[in-house]
C-alpha cells in the first residue's frame, strides 16, 4: 500500500504537459500575435525582453553607422527607424525584428574575426575587433560594441571605459561654399577640414561623403585615418559633401561621429586669359 | 458514502497495475531518474596542435598530453606552453585558436558561454556569423559574437 501510493504520487508528478500552458481561454497563437500585431493592448511579447530589442537595436545602430552612404544604408536606416518606432511602441518582438533586416542587410557574408587577450594576472582583458560584425563586450553589467579594428581594455572589477566624446568641427563652417579654380582634371582643391582635440584620442577618422555632383557620376566617400586634427582633402569633383570625424582611442575605443557638417566646391564661373605686353595673364 | 468506500481499491487496483512486473510491494519503481545517462556529447574537439599543449579533464586531477581530434567536454581545460598553439573547433564550426602560454577551459552550456580564458591569447573566427555564435568569457569580461547573440 505504501509503495502504491508513492507510485500515485510519482506518477502524479511526473506528468511533462507536451505544449505550453494556456492560462485561461487564451489561445495558444496569442503570444504571436502581440508581438506582430498593432492592438497595444498587451505591449510585451514573451519571446522578447526589451533588452534583447534594446541590444539588437545598438547592434543595428552601429552597424548603420559605419556603413558607407549607399542604397543598402538608405534601406537598413528605413529598417532601423521601423524598428525604433516599434520599441517605442512596446512592440519588442517587432522591434527585434526590424532591427535584426537591417543588421543583416548591411552585414553579408564575412568571417567574424576577433582576440581576446588576457594578462598573466588575468586581471586584465584586451579585445581587439578585426573583422566582420560587431562583437559585444559585457563587463560589470555594462555593455559596449566593437566594430571593425576598435579595442577596449578591460580591468577585473572596473566597469567598462566610457568611449571618448564625439570631436567637433572647426573648419569649414556648415555649408561653406569654396569657389576654387578647376586642375587639368577638373578636380577643385585644396580643402583643408579641422577638428578640435578629444581627450584620449590618438586619431581621428574622417569621412568625406558626397551628396551631388555637377557632372559625372556620384564619386565613392572619402576616408582617411589621421594623428592629426586636419585634413587636407584630395581634389574632388564640384559638387556638395558632407563630411564627419570619429575620434578613437585605444584604451576606451571610438566616438560616435560628430555633427555631420556640409560644404560645397564650386568652380570659378569663367576663366579669362588675356595677352598682355609682357604674356598672358588669368 | 458509497464513494468513499469504493476509491481506496480503485486506487491500489491502479496503482498496482502501473508497477513493473516482478516488483514486489516493498520495492520501489524505477523511474525516469534511474535510466542509463545518455553518453556525454562533446562541446569541441581540438585540432592543429604544435609544440606542447596538454588537457585536463573536467574529472581528473593530472594533465596529459593533447592530440589532434580529441574531443572535449564540459570543464575540460587546454593549456599550451610558450611557442605552442591548438585550435579549438566547437560543434556550430566556429574557431579559437589558442597562442602560446595560454589557458582555457571549456564551459558548461548551461553557463551562455562556449569557452573561458583564464590566460594568454586566443584568436576567434566565425566563419559564418549569420548562423554561428561564439562567446568568450575572461575573469574580467564576456565578448559575444555572431548573428545569433544571446543577450543577457
Amino acid at each position: 500500500m505504501k509503495a502504491a501510493l508513492w507510485l500515485s504520487a510519482w506518477m502524479g508528478l511526473s506528468v511533462v504537459p507536451s505544449a505550453p500552458t494556456v492560462v485561461g481561454h487564451e489561445p495558444p497563437e496569442a503570444p504571436a500575435r502581440r508581438g506582430s500585431g498593432g492592438s497595444g493592448a498587451t505591449p510585451k511579447a514573451p519571446s522578447a525582453e526589451p533588452q534583447t530589442a534594446l541590444k539588437a537595436l545598438e547592434m543595428s545602430r552601429a552597424a548603420v553607422k559605419a556603413a558607407p552612404n549607399d542604397a543598402r544604408r538608405r534601406e537598413a536606416e528605413d529598417r532601423l527607424k521601423d524598428a525604433e518606432a516599434h520599441f517605442q511602441q512596446a512592440r519588442y518582438a517587432d522591434a527585434l525584428h526590424k532591427a535584426d533586416e537591417a543588421w543583416a542587410l548591411l552585414n553579408p557574408p564575412q568571417p567574424s574575426l576577433f582576440t581576446v587577450e588576457v594578462g598573466h594576472d588575468g586581471g586584465t582583458t584586451t579585445v581587439t575587433h578585426r573583422q566582420g560584425p560587431p562583437v559585444t563586450v559585457e563587463a560589470q553589467h555594462a555593455t559596449r560594441i566593437l566594430a571593425k579594428g576598435e579595442s577596449v581594455r578591460v580591468q577585473q572589477g572596473t566597469v567598462l571605459p566610457e568611449p571618448p566624446s564625439a570631436p567637433q568641427p572647426v573648419q569649414p563652417t556648415d555649408k561653406y561654399r569654396f569657389t576654387l579654380k578647376p586642375s587639368a582634371q577638373g578636380l577643385l582643391g585644396p580643402v583643408t577640414l579641422s577638428w578640435a582635440a578629444v581627450e584620449g584620442a590618438t586619431r581621428y577618422e574622417v569621412e568625406v561623403v558626397p551628396e551631388t555632383v555637377e557632372a559625372g557620376p556620384l564619386p565613392s566617400p572619402v576616408r582617411e585615418v589621421l594623428g592629426a586634427r586636419q585634413w587636407a582633402l584630395p581634389a574632388l569633383p564640384a559638387g556638395r559633401y558632407r563630411w564627419t570625424v570619429t575620434a578613437v582611442s585605444p584604451g576606451q575605443g571610438r566616438s560616435v561621429p560628430s555633427t555631420a557638417r556640409r560644404f560645397e566646391l564650386a568652380a570659378d564661373a569663367l576663366e579669362l586669359n588675356i595677352k598682355v605686353k609682357d604674356g598672358w595673364q588669368k | 458514502m458509497v464513494n468513499g468506500r469504493r476509491w481506496p481499491p480503485l486506487l491500489l487496483v491502479v496503482a498496482l497495475a502501473a508497477l513493473p512486473p516482478g516488483c514486489t510491494a516493498d520495492e520501489k519503481p524505477r523511474g525516469p531518474a534511474e535510466a542509463p545517462l545518455p553518453p556525454p556529447v562533446p562541446r569541441a574537439h581540438l585540432r592543429d596542435l604544435t609544440g606542447e599543449v596538454q588537457i585536463k579533464r573536467a574529472i581528473a586531477d593530472e594533465w596529459s598530453a593533447a592530440r589532434s581530434e580529441l574531443p572535449l567536454y564540459e570543464n575540460d581545460k587546454v593549456r599550451t606552453e610558450a611557442g605552442a598553439s591548438a585550435q579549438v573547433v566547437f560543434a556550430n564550426g566556429s574557431t579559437v585558436h589558442l597562442g602560446g602560454d595560454s589557458l582555457v577551459g571549456i564551459a558548461e552550456s548551461k553557463l551562455r558561454t562556449d569557452v573561458t580564458v583564464l590566460r594568454g591569447r586566443v584568436d576567434a573566427t566565425l566563419e559564418k556569423p549569420a548562423t554561428q555564435s561564439l562567446s568568450v568569457t575572461t575573469p574580467s569580461a564576456t565578448v559575444r559574437a555572431g548573428r545569433k547573440i544571446e543577450f543577457q
